[in-house]
Parts: C-alpha cells; sequence; structure tokens
C-alpha cells in the first residue's frame, strides 16, 4: 500500500514520460487535444496572437476569420492559435501555456476567464494526468495544503497510466493529430442546426474594447477560491515574466440574453493584469437579431458556429486594436 | 467543489455515515416497542434519499422539481409494490392455492418489467423523458436484489424455515439501506436475528470497523487505480490503441471490479456490523480457485447460492424425475446453461449479459464434463493425486482467471462500446 502511495515520487524518479504523452493521455472528451498538442509541441510558429481559455472561448473565437483579419491589418501572413480544452480550470490553462512558452513566443495573449455561471471545478477533472510529481512544483508550492494533498491524490490517480507510457505511447489517431479548432454546427440542446449568414456590421471598437476601468464589466457570481486565484495569478506572472502582454475576453453566454454588461467573476486586481477587455455585452453583440432566431447561434452556454461567427466579426476589430495597442505600441 | 460536484458522494455519505448513525439510535437506544416501525421507516426513508439522490448529477437545475417529482412517484410506486407483495405473502400462509406461487414469482416479474418492458409503459416512461432521462428502472434502486431477497424469504417463510415477518420488519429487510443498491442478497433469518439480539462473536465492533476500512481502501482506491487500466479509463479514452491495451484491459477490469464490489460489500458488511447485523459474506478469495465452479462459490456468493438453490437444485431434480438416469450428466449440464443464461439476464440487459452469462455456462458445462472424463482416465486416486498437483492447480488457477476475465469483456462493453473498443485498436 505505501508503494502504492509512493507512486508518483517512483515516477518522478524514474523520469516522466514526454509532457506530450501526458497530454496525449487524456480522455478524448477533453476537447481537440491534438490540436492543441501540434500547437505545443510540433508547430515551431509562434503565434501573433494566442487564445487562452476554456471550452467557452473554443467555441466562441472563429479563428480563421480572426487570422485573416489580423493578416490584412498587419500587411504580412499571421498565425493565430487557440490553447483551450474542456471543462473549467485555471490550472489546465496554466499548463498549457506554460509549456507551449518553453518553445515559442506568442506576441500576444488574449484570455477568457471562467464566466459566472461556471462551476469551480478543482483540480480541473483531468488534472491527474497532466500533473505530475516533481514538474513545475514551484508553481504549486503557493497553493493551500488541502489542494496540494488533492493534487498529490490526484498525482497516485495518474501514476499507473503514465508508469504505463513507459511501456507504450499513448497514440493519437491521423483525424486528432490532424484537426483544426473549430466551432460545432450544433443546435441549442440537440435542436437542428440550421446555418444562419445574416451581414451585420461590426460593433463600434467603443463598444467591445474596453481597457480600464471597464465600465461594461460586472463582477458577479461566485469569487474564485484560492486554487483558481492561485492559478490565474500564476498565469499572469509567466505572461509578465515572458514579456507578453495579455488581455482578456468576453463571451457571452446563452444565460446573458439580453444584458447590456459583461459579468465577469474574475476580480478587478486581476482584471487589472490585462490591458483590456475585449468582447461585447450580449444585447450589443446579438443587436439585430430577433428573439426568435437567438437560440441559434448556441448549442448551450457555447456559442455554436453560427455564433462563432457573428461574435468574431462584430469584436474583431476591437481584437485589432488591442493588438495594436499593447502590441505595437509596446514596441 | 461546490455542491453539484459534490453530489454523487452524497448517496455515500448518506448510506454510510448518516443512515448508521440514525440506524444506531433507532435500533439500540429506543424502546423496544417502538423500534422495528422506526427502523423501517428510516429504511424506507432511505430509500426515498437514494431515490432523489440516484439520478440526480446529470439534471440541470431547472429540472429540479420535475426530477424530483419522478424521482418520489417512482419512489412510491416502489413502496406500494412491496407492501402489496408484502399482503400476499401473508395470504400465501392462509391460502396455499395460487397464492404461494404468486409471491414467489411477483418479485421476479417485475424484476423482468423493470429490465425489460418499462420503456414501453407510457405512463411510467412519460415521467421520465421529459427530464431527459430514458429509462425510468434508475428510480427502483437495488430492484435486482430486491427481489431476489424478497424470492428467498417467499421460499424460507413457505418452508417454516422463519416466521411469518410483521409489516415493519419485512419493510426493513426489503428495504435495509446498506444491502439496497448491491447486496449481499442476505437471507432474512440471519437479518431479524440479529436485528433482534446483538452476538457480538458474529459481528464484533473492530473486526466491522477493519471491514469498513479494508472495503473504502478497496473500493476508493485500489478500484480507482485499477479503473485507469480497465476499459473506460484506458480502451474506450477516445483514442487509438496498441493490441497489447487489450490484453491489460481484460485482467484490469477483473481486479477493478473485484475491489470496486467486494469493496463495497466490506462496507456493507463493516456497517451492519455495527449495527450488529449479521449480513452474509459475498466474497472469498475468487480469483486463487483452480475452476469455474469454485470461482463460483466464491465470487458473489450470495447470488450464487440463490441460483444454486431457487433454480439449479430445483431445475436438475425436476429434469432427473422425467429423463432416464443415463442421461443424468446432460441434466446437469442443462440445468447449469439455464441456470447462468439467467444470471447473465439478471446482471443487465443486453446481448452482451447474456454472453457473459452463457459463458459462465459454458465454462461450467466443460468443467463438468472435462472433470468427469478426468475421472474415468485417471481412476480414483489418480484424480486426488491430480488434485493436489501444485503446478496444474496453479496453471488452472491462472487460465481459470484468464477465462473470467475475458468473460467480463461482455460484462463491461455494451455493442457500442465493443465497436468503440474495435475502433481503437484499428488505430482510428
Amino acid at each position: 500500500m505505501s508503494c502504492l502511495l509512493l507512486l508518483p515520487v517512483i515516477a518522478g524518479a524514474l523520469g516522466h514520460p514526454s509532457r506530450e504523452q501526458a497530454y496525449a493521455g487524456m480522455s478524448g472528451e477533453s476537447g481537440p487535444l491534438g490540436a492543441n498538442i501540434r500547437e505545443i509541441f510540433h508547430d515551431p510558429a509562434s503565434a501573433d496572437i494566442l487564445f487562452l481559455g476554456s471550452s467557452l472561448l473554443r467555441a466562441g473565437i472563429d479563428l480563421p476569420m480572426t487570422e485573416q483579419g489580423l493578416t490584412a491589418h498587419l500587411g504580412r501572413p499571421t498565425h493565430v492559435e487557440t490553447l483551450a480544452l474542456n471543462w473549467q480550470g485555471m490550472d489546465m490553462q496554466y499548463f498549457l501555456l506554460r509549456d507551449y512558452l518553453q518553445t515559442h513566443h506568442p506576441s500576444f495573449i488574449i484570455w477568457n476567464l471562467p464566466v459566472p455561471g461556471s462551476r469551480a471545478i478543482v483540480p480541473h477533472v483531468q488534472a491527474f494526468r497532466f500533473m505530475r510529481f516533481g514538474e513545475y512544483s514551484e508553481a504549486l508550492a503557493g497553493l493551500p495544503l488541502q489542494y496540494r494533498l488533492s493534487l498529490y491524490g490526484e498525482m497516485i490517480l495518474g501514476s499507473p497510466r503514465e508508469l504505463l507510457s513507459w511501456v507504450r505511447p499513448n497514440l493519437l489517431s491521423k483525424s486528432e493529430s490532424e484537426e483544426l479548432i473549430h466551432s460545432p454546427a450544433v443546435g441549442y440542446y440537440g435542436a437542428k442546426f440550421i446555418p444562419l449568414s445574416p451581414a451585420v456590421p461590426p460593433l463600434d471598437t467603443g463598444v467591445t474594447y474596453e481597457p480600464q476601468p471597464w465600465p461594461s464589466i460586472v463582477v458577479t457570481g461566485p469569487a474564485f477560491n484560492s486554487y483558481e486565484e492561485h492559478f490565474a495569478e500564476e498565469i499572469v506572472q509567466l505572461a509578465k515574466q515572458k514579456g507578453i502582454p495579455l488581455a482578456f475576453i468576453h463571451f457571452p453566454i446563452d444565460g446573458e440574453r439580453g444584458m447590456s454588461t459583461m459579468p465577469e467573476r474574475g476580480k478587478l486586481p486581476l482584471l487589472q493584469a490585462g490591458s483590456a477587455m475585449i468582447g461585447a455585452p450580449s444585447s450589443a453583440a446579438f443587436e439585430g437579431v430577433g428573439d426568435a432566431d437567438f437560440l441559434k447561434y448556441y448549442m448551450d452556454q457555447h456559442l455554436n458556429r453560427n455564433g462563432s461567427v457573428l461574435y468574431t466579426e462584430r469584436v474583431l476589430p476591437a481584437i485589432l486594436k488591442s493588438y495594436d495597442t499593447a502590441v505595437l505600441h509596446e514596441q | 467543489m461546490d455542491f453539484v460536484d459534490r453530489l454523487p458522494l452524497f448517496p455515500l455519505f448518506f448510506s454510510f455515515v448518516v443512515y448508521p448513525l440514525a440506524a444506531w439510535i433507532v435500533l439500540r437506544l429506543l424502546p423496544q416497542k417502538i423500534r422495528m416501525q422506526l427502523f423501517a421507516l428510516l429504511n424506507v426513508g432511505g430509500l426515498a434519499v437514494l431515490c432523489l439522490l440516484g439520478g440526480a448529477k446529470n439534471i440541470r437545475i431547472k429540472m429540479a422539481v420535475p426530477y424530483s417529482r419522478a424521482a418520489l412517484s417512482f419512489f412510491s410506486v416502489y413502496v406500494v409494490l412491496a407492501v402489496l407483495h408484502y399482503f400476499v405473502l401473508r395470504l400465501s400462509k392462509r391460502d396455499k392455492t395460487i397464492w404461494p406461487t404468486v409471491a414467489f414469482l411477483s418479485p421476479i416479474l417485475f424484476l423482468a418489467y423493470t429490465k425489460y418492458a418499462i420503456e414501453s409503459f407510457d405512463p411510467l416512461n412519460g415521467l421520465v423523458v421529459p427530464i431527459g432521462l430514458t429509462h425510468p428502472a434508475l428510480f427502483f434502486i437495488g430492484v435486482s436484489y430486491l427481489s431476489f431477497r424478497l424470492v428467498l424469504l417467499v421460499q424460507d417463510v413457505r418452508n417454516d424455515v422463519v416466521e411469518m415477518p410483521n409489516i415493519w420488519e419485512y419493510l426493513s429487510f426489503a428495504f435495509f439501506v446498506p444491502t439496497l443498491s448491491v447486496g449481499p442478497i442476505s437471507p432474512y433469518g440471519r437479518f431479524i436475528k440479529s436485528v433482534r439480539t446483538i452476538d457480538r462473536e458474529k459481528t464484533p465492533i473492530g473486526r466491522s470497523l477493519l471491514r469498513i476500512l479494508v472495503g473504502f481502501t478497496k473500493y476508493i482506491f485500489l478500484g480507482s487505480l485499477l479503473a485507469q487500466f480497465a476499459y473506460t479509463g484506458l480502451l474506450r479514452d477516445g483514442h487509438p490503441h496498441a493490441l497489447i491495451d487489450l490484453f491489460i484491459a481484460i485482467p484490469a477490469y477483473a481486479l477493478y471490479l473485484y475491489c470496486n464490489f467486494s469493496g463495497f460489500c466490506d462496507m456493507v458488511i463493516g456497517i451492519s456490523g455495527l449495527l450488529g447485523i449479521e449480513i452474509m459474506e459475498n466474497f472469498d478469495r475468487p480469483f486463487q480457485t483452480r475452476n469455474i465452479q469454485e470461482f463460483w462459490n466464491r465470487w458473489h456468493i450470495s447470488l450464487s447460492t440463490w441460483i444454486r438453490d431457487l433454480v439449479f437444485t430445483p431445475l436438475t431434480k425436476a429434469t432427473m424425475r422425467r429423463i432416464p438416469p443415463k442421461y443424468g450428466n446432460h441434466a446437469i449440464a442443462a440445468s447449469l446453461l439455464v441456470a447462468f443464461f439467467l444470471v447473465g439476464m439478471w446482471h443487465g440487459t443486453g446481448m452482451n449479459f447474456v454472453i457473459f452469462g452463457l459463458m459462465q455456462g459454458i465454462g461450467l458445462v466443460t468443467l463438468h464434463y472435462y472433470t468427469i472424463w478426468l475421472k474415468k482416465r485417471l481412476g480414483r486416486q489418480g484424480f486426488a493425486d491430480y488434485r493436489k498437483n501444485t503446478p496444474i492447480r496453479l496453471t488452472a488457477t491462472v487460465i481459470n482467471f484468464a477465462y473470467f476475465s475475458l468473460s467480463l469483456f461482455f460484462f463491461a462493453n455494451n455493442w457500442a462500446d465493443i465497436a468503440a473498443i474495435h475502433l481503437a485498436l484499428s488505430g482510428r
């Protein structure tokens, strides 16, 4: 029994398999693992804009549109990437970002925080896969003891599969390795997806780009617990250390219908770490969209393909302005 | 973790902390004249709590009210049917025409109905579809165990092994919370004797506490570790897998199931033991057995005992009475196949469970004929020597474990799962 309790230590002493293997061992339900692994470990190009966040971001941002817009704006080829998996967890986001920054230097990070409707799942549902004993331990050192014990328990749980990785590698299929990140063409809670392509003009950047003190932001919902705060701070510090400017982005969920503010869980001191909040309140983002059509832009809390195209189109000027302010201005 | 994340733990917390404390107070501290009534109400109340919590995790908040309504409706149906069965049981003692048969068969028919027919019965199904569930059977917590427990009770009452319980004793036994969801299918006689009087030689406190600790370790810790190598944790993780992973998952699942099931039973036996209630053992080192017959005498003992006493033995006797003696061995073989076909069906709906059951039956039939052949070939002394031979015993033990583990492939995976595993092993 004591051997089992010491499994993480034993695995650490033997030497962990690569970080890539850690992610490849995660459940397929975690999201586009292949795309994230490709971006972190195989694509040598650093992103001009790196989007970081949860599935809300992954569903909400149209990457090709953003990349085209940035390319046209800068007059040169650009590269836009997303690091985002399913389930809430800034611990997951921190580890993804840290691994990415080992070999990349993005120009700009745009990060979406957990929304007030989200539940604090701590540690991340798949923490037992990507957290291994002895790795990035200084990032875990500041956590309260209860969380460190909890994480050690996760590491025990993940150790058998990790040790198995030494016997044979975790595999990804060809389709997983080649997958692209895009918002699903799925209707609201299983309804039939009806593609829409309304001609909606972009919103005024006065609406969608907010430097401090973010008049449209309402801090609400359950406050971050100490675990979440810890990793949020670690992400901020990591970006600062690497000299990479940071901005936040808001994606309105279905429950924000008609709201003229952007509810966020993140406290103002955290938000002040970012240069701007990009996004539009739901009432502005869906201006001109009738009540009958509103839910056709969502698959649940997440924007679907209709919503992703609409929202990205509306906030793209703000993304570009934010890039200019944070990256070009600083240069 | 917030409330919703803690929800899956509530049934465990309720069954192993809240309920035992309440049961201890009721059984050991309250006056005798109200003890059984309150104990029965506690167990029925416990059933209500478990019905409410059973499917709550996957229900959206706005569905909480219709979900609760559905859960409590099914709970009410469950209890009413159990009470009706009680009165049929009472009737069967006085009127021995059809009532003993009705009392015996009605729990089995209800079990068959919940497993196979309920989806097509609109009044009940209509309650669950609006809340996003597909099958109301999940609200009939432990119906497989309850039905077998009640059939055993009917048999024991009919044969005067036990006296007719009163309604409070009956409800306490039927819905005894610790054994509600996964058994063991413990007999009424043992239960009621220990409810009435504690015999600490049979249920020592220290050993009961140790059983809880051992069970908890197996169920939560070892089971969770082994699950990482079993089908859900490994082969069905959504990625391709090399063939070696199949050979890892097959034995890993067997070990996981043992830790999960026997660990839970250890906790049940331990908790019941703390209350002074004796529950029969359900596992006795099953992976140290040399053949499938010995295995089923030590794996899920309460079920195999039930099947032996209520299906296999009566069926074999009835068949033997009707056929020439020279076909006696074939009668035994046929009874084995029927008995374990039923075991498969009892475990779940779907052809995969039938295959699981039939594999047990085929294994037993093969052993049956192999033993007959071996005895003829080796003679009595030779057979005894064969049985004592250590290398043969070890080899047989390994083969037995491998065979049972392989049969669990069908227990653990429905057709969609098998297709997903096939896809994963094909590298796609």
